[in-house]
């Protein structure tokens, strides 16, 4: 039925258009877009609900007692598994189709955060929270942009991946404010019911309007210039998830990509994402003003992440994340300075990080797709997507503890601003790959991701 | 020249204030004195402002017991404890760990008595001292300068060498050594600084976070990060041989870093006695790793540049020696004096060797003349 729907919408265009066949691609509006803007809004959902248990640390202190590492644990689980199942995720939707998988990935969001309204124990946050929904966001995750800009894109590729992983990201930050307003003047399952029903209303949405491949409505990839559709390989996701793995360790670029983006995870979710707030808290910040900082770092994270993709598809990619890392380095090491500087300073840390906070992303996936092929994409790029999460998960957890057992977070600011400059260091010993043939030269470029 | 725009930001973040090691002056009570009762506080006068190190200040009973307060409190040059239990009557030893603004530990220790003196029970400690810190500190810190000088040579001054005189890529293999050098230097120089005040707490937890915490943590980190950008720059420049300009700029940079970690010289206003201690140290890394780089790859042009950073060098060195003494016999009564008079018979050597030709032998005496250095900096000027 669904699909009736948007075949219908292409023959509608293509009537109302009352133009011949090969000017469809000019004129209209191609349902690549429709569906880059339904992945759009899932991605900041998605997204949006990952960062929900940050806010409700304090309400859940509050109401059962529990101590903030015991609550942390979930947190971690939470962030690992956004992570970490990014590549099985690839491979699902590789298997199932993205529609089926990006449903049932809001159900298992629903499900975690709709059941914390019963919870009081301990171990149902980190089963529900932690696993549940780090499951659930993790199969949406960045991994669903690379490949729904893959499949569709040919042309503007690069501007769209921007796009979709801006969305990723700033829907980690921009929802806190109000998530935190509802968790603190009406209570978190306020928060938790928001976020279950949100995910609810997603699924008729996905499930009218996303389509798998441009195939199924009948059309190329936006740009493509001849169809040549490739047969959907059937293959068992575990198995695709862990060939990618093997084939990545075995290039030293994958290894290059998969430590670069271990500290851009550190130093952007885990460090700054968990802890600009407590750390601006203990500079006598209140608690609201706090909350819209790090809104502030996702709007300009909006603008700094579509100008790095329209970059991606002009510039050496390794150049740009060159000068990213380098740049947040210093920034990082700018911000125990900043924080004495009172308002200015950290106003223009803000700027300046929220512009690169993961402006990373599309050189990261264009080098990846570069060096595997954008068949392979999917899968690789997933594992290094985990690497990122393992350093969010690291770097929230090290920075807490350098907080606990120093009393300031000044430690943790400068060892992540060195890493940054370490990142600098690896991603520009980036080996420049020959174009696979598969990629550049075939004459009919249509792609399976 | 975003790189000398950070470069300059770098400089912008240093400490403001420049000085050599931490002196006591005088304190309150006296060393040595014998008061009526307890004082509710202990205040001790510096030569410079000063952070504590540890507890600043341990205040130890006649019964061996800590009597201080957590943690001294800093207000400039003076230090000070509050003093928690009521005294009983014997004398008390007073111990203190400060760091300079400059990055240099000392510490010291006196007593006083309250009512009539007695036994001292306090864990001292431990003698010895060479220069206001434990020995086994003195050495790790002029262990660890000598490898951080030695990196700064080979890492910048071998970079510099072979892509602005040699136009040789050879000897950036040596650059390569040097970031080496440079990161290995670090971890060195912080266990130095613990091992400083106590050797016993070398490897204590807490005393390497406060080490992290003092102005010593935050040139140390603008170190690490001078090394891991020419490790990246050093990545770079296969595909951007413009980039090359940035290693000079980090290495000026690196230059002024060490320059206010750097004993400085009151008689001049700061940041003349930074430039002149930043020339001092950047002239040293282009003739030493200039001349690294001519051993592994013999260049024409090198001869010239030798000259030139030795003469700088050498008058650079003159202008910062004339400057820390008062009189001419400190140079025979102190311990930095026979320091530096070693050090002026290596460089006379190594100039004489230089003469001759001899490339292999001068490398030899140079880093010779750089342990003399590594010495000297960790050494309390006359002043």
């Amino acid at each position: 039925m669904t699909i009736g729907i948007a075949r219908l919408w292409v023959q509608l265009r293509n009537f109302e258009g009352l133009t011949p066949q090969h000017n469809n691609q000019v004129k209209r509006l191609h349902y690549a877009w429709i569906v880059a803007g339904i992945t759009w809004f899932t991605l900041l959902a998605a997204a949006g609900f990952r960062s929900t248990p940050a806010v409700l640390i304090v309400p859940l202190q509050h109401e059962f007692g529990w101590s903030r590492a015991t609550i942390s644990i979930a947190v971690s689980i939470n962030l690992m598994l956004f992570g970490l199942f990014a590549p099985f995720a690839g491979g699902l939707m590789e298997r199932f189709g993205v529609r089926r998988v990006v449903v049932g990935a809001l159900l298992t969001v629903s499900a975690g955060s709709g059941l914390t309204f019963f919870m009081h124990q301990p171990w149902q946050l980190d089963l529900l929270w932690g696993v549940v929904v780090g499951v659930g966001t993790g199969s949406m995750a960045t991994v669903l942009a690379a490949i729904v800009a893959n499949r569709w894109f040919v042309q503007r590729r690069g501007l769209v991946l921007g796009a979709l992983t801006a969305a990723g990201a700033t829907g980690q930050l921009i929802f806190l404010p109000a998530l935190a307003w509802l968790a603190v003047n009406i209570g978190w399952r306020a928060a938790a019911l928001v976020v279950a029903g949100a995910s609810l209303l997603g699924i008729p949405l996905v499930a009218l309007f996303m389509r798998d491949r441009p195939a199924d409505v009948g059309l190329r990839a936006y740009g493509a210039t001849e169809a040549d559709e490739p047969a959907p390989p059937l293959q068992n996701p575990v198995r695709a998830a862990l060939g990618g793995l093997a084939m990545g360790a075995r290039n030293r670029n994958f290894w290059l990509l998969a430590g670069s983006f271990f500290i851009c995870g550190a130093s952007t979710n885990g460090l700054i994402g968990t802890h600009l707030i407590p750390a601006s808290i203990d500079h006598g910040m209140p608690e609201v003003t706090a909350a819209s900082l790090l809104a502030f770092i996702g709007i300009f994270d909006v603008a700094g992440t579509m100008i790095s993709g329209w970059l991606t598809d002009r510039l050496d990619s390794r150049w740009l994340l060159f000068w990213y890392y380098a740049l947040r380095g210093l920034s990082l090491l700018f911000l125990p300075y900043a924080f004495g500087m009172q308002y200015f300073g950290l106003f223009l840390f803000i700027v300046f990080y929220g512009l690169d906070w993961v402006a990373t992303v599309p050189p990261t996936v264009a080098l990846t797709a570069d060096t595997f092929g954008r068949r392979n994409l999917g899968v690789v790029y997933g594992w290094i997507f985990a690497s990122h999460q393992l350093g969010a998960a690291a770097a929230a957890f090290g920075a807490g503890a350098v907080r606990t057992y120093f009393g300031d977070y000044q430690l943790a600011f400068m060892t992540s601003g060195l890493l940054c400059l370490l990142a600098a260091g690896l991603v520009i010993r980036i080996g420049r790959v020959a174009p696979r043939l598969e990629v550049e030269a075939a004459p009919l470029p249509a792609p399976s991701y | 020249m975003v790189l000398a725009g950070a470069a300059g930001a770098a400089l912008a973040l240093l400490p403001v204030s420049v000085f050599a090691h931490a002196q006591l002056i005088v304190s309150n009570p006296a060393a040595g004195a014998t008061v009526v009762s307890l004082p509710a506080t202990v205040e001790l006068f510096f030569t410079e402002p000063v952070t504590p190190a540890g507890r600043g200040i341990s205040v130890y009973g006649p019964d061996g017991r800590l009597v201080s307060s957590e943690t001294a409190r800093a207000q400039g040059n003076r230090l000070s404890t509050a003093l928690t239990t009521p005294g009983i009557e014997g004398t008390y030893a007073v111990l203190w760990t400060v760091v300079a603004a400059d990055t240099h530990p000392s510490r010291g220790e006196f007593t006083f008595s309250v009512g009539h003196s007695g036994p001292v029970k306090a864990p001292g400690l431990g003698g010895g001292d060479v220069g206001l810190v434990s020995p086994i500190g003195l050495v790790l810190q002029a262990l660890g300068r000598w490898l951080h000088f030695a990196g700064f040579a080979l890492g910048f001054g071998s970079a510099i060498s072979a892509l602005f005189v040699a136009k040789d890529p050879r000897p950036l293999r040596l650059a390569g050594a040097g970031v080496v050098l440079l990161l290995v230097a670090e971890p060195l120089a912080l266990l130095a600084q613990t091992a400083s005040f106590d050797p016993s707490q070398t490897f204590d937890g807490d005393a390497l976070i406060g080490a992290l915490a003092s102005p010593f943590g935050r040139v140390l980190g603008l170190r690490v990060a001078a090394a891991l950008g020419l490790w990246a720059v050093l990545g770079a420049l296969r595909q951007a041989p413009r980039l090359r300009w940035a290693i000079p700029t980090l290495g000026l940079a690196l230059g002024m870093v060490d320059a206010t970690a750097a004993h400085a010289t009151p008689a001049l206003p700061q940041a003349l006695g930074v430039a002149l201690n930043g020339l001092h140290v950047s002239g040293m890394g282009v003739w030493l790793g200039g001349l690294a780089a001519f051993v592994v790859a013999p260049s024409s042009g090198f001869g010239r540049v030798a000259a030139w950073s030795a003469g700088l060098l050498v008058a650079s060195g003159m202008a910062l020696a004339l400057l820390h003494f008062a009189n001419p016999l400190e140079t025979m009564t102190t311990a930095y004096g026979g320091v530096l008079m070693v050090k002026l018979l290596l460089v006379a050597v190594a100039l004489w060797l230089a003469w001759r030709g001899r490339r292999r032998w001068e490398l030899g005496a140079l880093a010779g003349v750089l342990v003399a250095a590594a010495v000297l900096v960790s050494l309390p000027p006359p002043r």
